[in-house]
């Protein structure tokens, strides 16, 4: 064989030639035998019902929280001598919670998105990558 | 496949039939380590029965296949470079039993066939020294199955720079075939 007859035909049948691996008589057995190892049960399928489910709780439990404060409120101002005052300082309360919330909106907004991840994860089943 | 992930034995022993041979070959030509190819099909086979659930059911389940034997194969190469106790065997190796051979040809010529012998062993000599990076492309674009397109998805390359990467591969070995093909026929002048 002169190296000048080399071409790349020549080349590519003598690579083609190589062997093929033969798989064993139970290769495929010997597989499945460890296969219930390697394969982990489906987990259960989540559906966008269940996220409907969780959104629409949510949505409940804040209007509940909400009506019950305004009928708290309504009550308080009917029943209680000095109700005013009461409202008054409900009132000063609303103005400080919202003087703080912007003083430290950055730290609340990390806090906040860290939260409503945490909840999303486990809403939609992906706690374990978080 | 579906019948395989609903837990059908018969079904996944029918897959693992169907990709066994290739699995194997694709691994064996990349290690060179025959003697693990078994194991390494198996971990293989494996590792598709843990992501088929994952499986993009539009993808070519095949070339999805043949990527996982590629990685288990680099794997075990990576572990056997740093075990730095690896025993190449070329496949070609008589030593080697229970493998078929395919497209050998009988030849009648005992001349001819032994100079095809000797040029079989040098080429793939001269194959096992080229880098990772060009000797991989190469070795699998010889395998029929196996089209730039799917080299590329196993490459995590284009098919582009495969076809680059085989051209280059084809270059260097054909260097050093002939440079070996070169001293070979002046150490026989010189006898």
């Amino acid at each position: 064989m002169r190296p000048e007859n080399l071409s790349d035909e020549r080349l590519d049948q003598v690579l083609r030639r190589q062997p093929r691996w033969e798989p064993p008589r139970h290769f495929a057995q010997a597989v499945i035998a460890r296969m219930p190892v390697a394969i982990p049960a489906p987990p259960p399928r989540r559906s966008l019902a269940v996220v409907f489910r969780a959104a629409a709780i949510g949505a409940l439990g804040t209007s509940l929280t909400y009506a019950a404060g305004m009928l708290v409120v309504s009550a308080t101002a009917a029943l209680i001598p000095g109700a005013m005052t009461a409202a008054a300082a409900y009132e000063m309360f609303l103005d400080v919670a919202t003087a703080l919330l912007i003083e430290h909106a950055t730290l609340i907004g990390w806090i906040s998105a860290a939260v409503m991840l945490s909840v999303a994860a486990s809403v939609t089943g992906a706690r374990e990558w978080i | 496949m579906r019948r395989c992930l609903d837990g059908n034995q018969d079904a996944c022993a029918s897959l693992v039939q169907e990709y066994a041979q290739m699995v194997g070959t694709v691994i064996w030509r990349a290690t060179g380590d025959h003697a693990s190819v078994e194991d390494l099909a198996q971990e293989t086979f494996l590792r598709v029965f843990r992501g088929l659930r994952y499986f993009d059911a539009r993808a070519k389940l095949s070339t999805w296949i043949y990527t996982i034997a590629h990685r288990v194969a680099i794997d075990h190469l990576r572990q056997v470079r740093l075990k730095a106790d690896t025993t190449y065997v070329d496949p070609s190796s008589d030593v080697v039993s229970g493998f078929s051979r395919t497209a050998v040809a009988a030849d009648s010529n005992p001349e001819t066939a032994a100079a095809r012998g000797e040029l079989d062993r040098i080429v793939r000599a001269q194959l096992e020294t080229l880098p990772e990076k060009y000797r991989l492309p190469l070795t699998y674009a010889t395998l029929e199955e196996l089209d730039y397109q799917t080299i590329g998805a196993m490459l995590k390359v284009k098919p582009g720079t495969v076809k680059t990467l085989v051209f280059r591969a084809r270059q260097l070995l054909r260097e050093r075939v002939e440079l070996a093909l070169g001293q070979r026929s002046e150490g026989t002048h010189a006898t």
